[in-house]
């Protein structure tokens, strides 16, 4: 019991601190209490009901992505025995929890009745690509040696579709402030707003601490204690997943589709072949 | 001390808090435009503000220069948009119909502003929450906000369309009801979105409106609505012949001086006085250094559409930097960084791959969004060479009087192309006042750069026109 206790305030810490690095991205300012006052500031403002919603999808759109993301970030181990809960398909079921922000984001597009919001939620819609073990074991499988080593590929390929899923530039598509104003979430505002920023932010620590359990060996490093080097690299890969965008023109919904299914799909095909050669050689070994 | 757009509620210890909370960096969405800002020297963000696209998302609703009376109606919506606490903070704006007195009103300068966002923190600290209804609460508040369409465009307009073949009642096929709807391209009957951008949408400079016909997120039909600011300029051309060159030159708030230089221009061709030759060379000065300016207002714009946020500081930073280089130092080290950001984008390949082909014109040299970007980085280095070339010396442009009857005619490379202006003046009054912008030639482009192409792409198309909505409602 203690140690969910332990989770919680990991879990919150982490938000909080990616929220940190997402306005230093910004801004260039470290501002610790910025989040703070940005969620303060929002819960004091109204919270708005555009004209003829679909009521049920707009209120259940923000809640649907803040537990998504949380399901996802649930089977993710933070340290030796220290997760929500230890699946023997976790990896599986961070894919399946996953799936469902594109519902969310296909529900807040559709429910405002607006046609921004509308023409955002399709381009996620379209431009989702799905991307597909007991979590714990997947990490210690790398004491010889890390993932991002024995598969490069697969690592650039699982880190970019990481930024696609969590709609950050460059592949903000559905969020796109200067040709949509905001996209599937523009019409929320106040407390509504609060949970769509908490879910996006739950869904980037979630798709960070994934990254790092599945390619840089998570909780493994010397010296420090097993949490402190899973935060170090679930903080860098949020803080270049972040930052990362800053440099990029945002893709197009073509442009996407053609990556994906041209180039995506067939490396990771090849990451598969490396993956069983490597299996097999090892054995042979 | 009072917010017009407090929200209603007895001032808890908490709402004093989610106040305060809000005073230290508020988000403001600009009318008519950041571009209008940047263009009177105006750097919100650098006074403190934190700039947002959509006014649902922002508490301050901030108006720069005199707002249109074609807008008046444009800017009321988007304040009905904004939830409360909201203020509207007037930067060199006069009052605008069925929107309350601004919290804050100061004159366009930097200094200014930075005074009067600071008054903004005071006021949301203290003032976001009221325990009593306004007194006068204006027309443009009494009405539910929540229930509005905004000055961007685009809400709800679906609406009707949406429910139009749905509605009847009973079961009704899907063949049935897409009977009678139009064809995409691949012969799918698609819903077609109707869907209005602008005058007040980010990605498009202010004044613009469009009307987009989606099919998905493709665009069918691109139409230009003009009109949108109303202003009745060239009624207000005619008259006495002093106070000509102001009266004009109001007409374009992002290259004002270009326009102040070619009345002049047209008044000497009608008769007045020759400029002498060292007026020549101090406004060619200005008119370099408005171009360099005006270039990287545009790419700040056309970056923030692209989503390149690394661009967009860069050209603000340099564009902040244009106004004050007044030595050849300054002038070299603009000069030099501007160098280091046109390798930077000619070495981005995935901006080059972003832009090629995007907005292509039918013409002999094929041009599209790339080669555009290129030619004003060209234009760019060309004018502050210029600059340098020029020296130290730097005078406001002067205004001189005009000749009491004649004809004439000039034409001048404003930062957006050639216009021509033709002026007839009779017992010193002016009679007739024509003029020829390029943006009303850039605007006939839009249809084309923008109709078969996505959302994204059309939308990048019409910004790489770079055209002054100014220019053509006049």
């Amino acid at each position: 019991m203690t140690s969910w206790w332990w989770l919680v305030l990991a879990v919150l810490l982490g938000v909080y601190a990616i929220a940190v690095l997402e306005e230093w991205t910004k801004t260039g300012r470290i501002a610790p209490t910025a989040p703070l006052r940005s969620g303060l500031a929002l819960l004091g403002r109204e919270s708005l009901v555009p004209r003829q919603p679909d009521r049920v999808l707009f209120e259940l759109a923000p809640l649907v992505l803040l537990i998504a993301a949380v399901l996802s970030l649930a089977v993710l181990p933070l340290a030796p025995g220290l997760l929500f809960a230890d699946l023997a398909t976790g990896a599986l079921f961070v894919n399946a929890a996953l799936a469902y922000v594109m519902v969310a984001v296909v529900m807040a597009g559709w429910a405002p009745n607006a046609p921004f919001a509308l023409i955002a939620g399709w381009r996620f819609a379209v431009g989702m690509r799905a991307q597909s073990l007991a979590t714990s074991a997947v990490v210690d499988s790398q004491a010889p040696l890390w993932n991002v080593v024995a598969q490069p590929l697969g690592f650039g390929l699982f880190s970019l579709a990481a930024m696609a899923v969590a709609f950050l530039p460059p592949f903000d598509l559905p969020i796109a402030p200067s040709e949509l104003a905001g996209g599937v979430f523009g019409e929320y505002t106040g407390a509504r707003l609060v949970i769509v920023r908490l879910g996006r932010l739950v869904l980037v620590l979630s798709l960070a601490t994934a990254v790092t359990v599945f390619y840089l060996g998570g909780w493994l490093g010397p010296v420090l204690p097993p949490w402190a080097w899973t935060s170090i690299k679930v903080l860098a890969v949020a803080a270049t997943m972040l930052s990362a965008g800053r440099y990029l023109p945002r893709v197009t919904i073509d442009l996407m589709l053609a990556w994906a299914w041209k180039l995506g799909i067939p490396l990771a095909l090849v990451n598969i072949l490396w993956v069983g050669i490597t299996l097999l050689l090892a054995k042979s070994g | 001390m009072t917010l017009s757009g407090a929200r209603l509620g007895r001032p808890t210890w908490w709402r004093r808090l989610t106040g305060a909370a809000s005073a230290k960096r508020l988000a403001g969405f600009v009318v008519p435009g950041r571009e209008v800002a940047l263009a009177k020297g105006i750097d919100l963000e650098a006074a403190g503000l934190r700039l947002v696209a959509n006014p649902r998302h922002a508490d301050v609703l901030v108006l720069v220069g005199e707002i249109p009376p074609g807008l008046s109606n444009a800017v009321a919506l988007t304040y009905r948009q904004m939830p409360r606490p909201r203020a509207i903070f007037s930067v060199g704006a006069g009052p605008v119909t069925d929107l309350p007195s601004p919290d804050v009103s100061i004159a366009a300068s930097q200094a200014e502003v930075e005074a009067g966002v600071a008054q903004l923190f005071a006021l949301f600290r203290d003032a976001a929450w009221t325990s009593h209804e306004p007194h006068a609460r204006h027309q443009a508040d009494v009405q539910d906000h929540a229930h509005d369409t905004g000055g961007m465009g685009g809400h709800h307009d679906m609406g009707e369309m949406d429910m139009d073949h749905m509605a009847g009642g009973g079961f009704m096929s899907m063949v049935m009801m897409t009977r009678d709807l139009p064809r995409s391209a691949d012969g799918l009957p698609m819903e077609w979105l109707d869907v209005p951008f602008g005058p007040l949408f980010p990605g498009l400079p202010g004044g613009l409106r469009l009307r987009l016909t989606l099919d998905g997120d493709t665009v069918v039909r691109a139409t230009v609505q003009p009109g949108a600011l109303g202003r009745g300029l060239e009624e207000a051309w005619l008259g006495p012949v002093d106070g000509f060159v102001d009266r004009f030159a109001a007409i374009d708030p992002l290259s004002p001086i270009a326009y102040r230089v070619l009345a002049e221009e047209a008044l000497a061709a009608a008769g007045a006085a020759p400029p002498d030759a060292s007026l020549h060379h101090r406004r060619v000065e200005m008119l370099e250094r408005e171009r360099a300016a005006s270039h990287l207002n545009w790419l700040a714009s056309f970056s923030f559409l692209l989503g390149d946020r690394w661009l967009v500081t860069a050209a603000l930073a340099l564009h902040g930097r244009i106004d004050p280089a007044r030595d050849t130092s300054a002038l070299r080290q603009v000069r030099e960084d501007t160098r280091v950001l046109m390798g930077r984008v000619a070495r981005s390949p995935l901006l080059v791959r972003r832009l090629y082909g995007m907005g292509r014109l039918d013409y002999e040299m094929r041009p599209d969004a790339l080669s555009r970007l290129r030619v004003r980085l060209g234009e760019l280095e060309q004018s502050l060479d210029q600059l340098l070339a020029a020296g130290d010396e730097s005078t406001p442009v002067e205004v001189r009087g005009g000749p009491d009857t004649g004809t004439g005619e000039a034409t001048l490379e404003t930062p957006r192309g050639p216009a021509t202006l033709s002026i007839e003046i009779a017992n010193g009054q002016i009679m007739r006042a024509k003029l020829t912008s390029p943006s009303q030639r850039l605007v006939e482009l839009i249809p084309a750069v923008a109709e078969g192409h996505e959302l994204a792409d059309a939308l990048l198309g019409v910004a790489s026109l770079d055209i002054s909505p100014w220019e053509v409602d006049r």
